[in-house]
């Protein structure tokens, strides 16, 4: 099976929020709710303090909780390229899914009374384009693809400090990291 | 933040007492049975029927949690992997089985087979519900300490319910030897439901002492906001059971409507603010920062 992915590129991420926008816009979201989020993150004290950007969307998890966890059956992830998708016919607003995300993923949205997350843009996949956050990224941090040739590529790396252990969910996910 | 958890909260509270009354009720029952089948009877048969309705306000107070409650039947479709949905199979089949059980036991007939199935869909109904949690993505709910808070608050809140329900039935007139003999072992069950997690706490914390970042937020909420809350939970909890002891210690006398349906309001108010520290205390292990 085919496994899509992200790959994000810490090192060059400015933490502009471009990749957050895109995707909001692109999924209609209202206030509060996010597919993708970006975190900042600080650490190291004077003299030498640091900040870290992370953009998260879904992963794509080779083994996801949420999928394993969902009542309903509303998530799963699709056979043909590994996306983990979300049914909202079948959906009934447990939650469940929120408690189940180590990435913090699924979004519940109080209008609809459903979850809502990251598609990885399928329906632009489908047209041959990328996902909104790929495409808006200004700094070109972002990429998807297929996970192993994108770990070929930039590296096998999916933990970084902050972010919970990969052996969790086995993310499709490669991250290059900044330089110490 | 903590609002949209309460009918969760209510519902685990409520089931647990609901199981927990069923089975200590049965085990007064099927005790009671050898000595005396009518007064097994007269004693359990009123407080059987109560369960129920308790089962029942549970089941509807969870339908509330969901943002769409009319597709609140579809939360069994995955059976093969989720324990929310073993979780609403297990509770339904306990409320189902318990309507089955009690028109049994109404009509006179023993019931034990399906006494005991009601009994075990209970159990398993607990179990699910705490492994609901446990397999979460929230360090202080992925521990042995789910499983005993859970099983704890069912048995404790078992016992006092049943015995509450049981003086009901006796208001007035004194103890029989038999009956007597049967509650003192049910005053111990309590007594140990409630220390046993007592206990496990000081382990629990360090445990999540030893874990992630996000533990250790946990641990810094149970053991700084949450302390005094815990106090408090513990010396309700304490106070219930010491009360339960007291009053079935002595099998000959009469039991005290007041005393039993006391140590159920302090077990139960116990058990609510361990819940609610519970669902107040845990921090999902990305918490979208680093900390210094």
């Amino acid at each position: 099976m085919t496994q899509l992915g992200f790959h994000y590129d810490m090192s060059t991420c400015v933490g502009c929020r471009v990749c957050q926008i895109a995707c909001k816009d692109k999924n209609n979201l209202k206030v509060g709710v996010l597919y993708r989020q970006v975190y900042d993150m600080e650490s190291g004290v004077y003299p030498n303090p640091r900040i870290d950007h992370l953009s998260m969307g879904c992963n794509h998890c080779a083994d996801p909780k949420c999928v394993k966890n969902c009542p309903t059956g509303a998530l799963y992830k699709r056979e043909q390229d590994g996306i983990v998708l979300h049914d909202k016919n079948k959906c009934i607003g447990c939650k469940l899914c929120l408690w189940s995300c180590p990435y913090g993923v699924p979004q519940y949205k109080e209008d609809e009374g459903i979850i809502g997350k990251c598609d990885l843009c399928a329906d632009l996949l489908a047209k041959g384009e990328e996902p909104a956050c790929v495409t808006a990224c200004i700094t070109r941090s972002l990429h998807v693809g297929e996970i192993e040739t994108l770990r070929k590529q930039y590296g096998n790396i999916a933990d970084v400090k902050g972010l919970p252990g990969s052996e969790m969910t086995r993310p499709s996910l490669c991250i290059t990291t900044k330089k110490k | 933040m903590f609002s949209e958890e309460w009918p969760l909260m209510m519902f685990t509270l409520l089931s647990q007492l609901a199981v927990g009354t069923y089975i200590i009720l049965l085990f007064i029952r099927f005790s009671l049975m050898k000595n005396d089948v009518h007064l097994s009877v007269r004693l359990t048969n009123p407080g059987l029927k109560v369960v129920g309705p308790i089962m029942a306000l549970a089941l509807v107070l969870s339908v509330f949690h969901l943002g769409t409650p009319l597709g609140a039947y579809r939360a069994v479709l995955n059976l093969a992997s989720s324990w929310l949905s073993r979780e609403i199979l297990t509770a339904g089949g306990f409320f189902v089985f318990w309507f089955l059980s009690y028109s049994t036991f109404k009509q006179g007939k023993p019931g034990v087979a399906l006494g005991i199935v009601t009994a075990l869909l209970g159990l398993a109904a607990v179990f699910s519900n705490a492994s609901v949690h446990a397999m979460s993505v929230r360090p202080a709910w992925m521990d042995v300490n789910t499983y005993l808070a859970f099983y704890g608050t069912t048995f404790a809140m078992g016992c006092v319910g049943a015995t509450s329900l049981v003086a009901f039935e006796l208001k007035g007139s004194a103890v029989p030897a038999p009956v007597g003999k049967i509650l003192k072992t049910v005053a111990i069950i309590a007594g140990t439901a409630v220390v046993v997690p007592l206990i496990y706490t000081p382990v629990f914390v360090s445990t999540l002492n030893a874990g992630s970042t996000a533990a250790h937020e946990s641990a810094a909420m149970i053991s700084g906001s949450y302390l005094m809350p815990l106090v408090i939970r513990a010396l309700l909890s304490l106070a219930g059971a010491v009360l339960l002891y007291s009053v079935l210690k002595n099998p000959q006398s009469i039991l005290p409507v007041n005393q039993a349906l006391g140590a159920l309001m302090l077990i139960a108010a116990g058990e609510f603010i361990g819940r609610y520290v519970f669902y107040a205390t845990a921090v999902s292990v990305f918490t979208g920062r680093t900390l210094i």
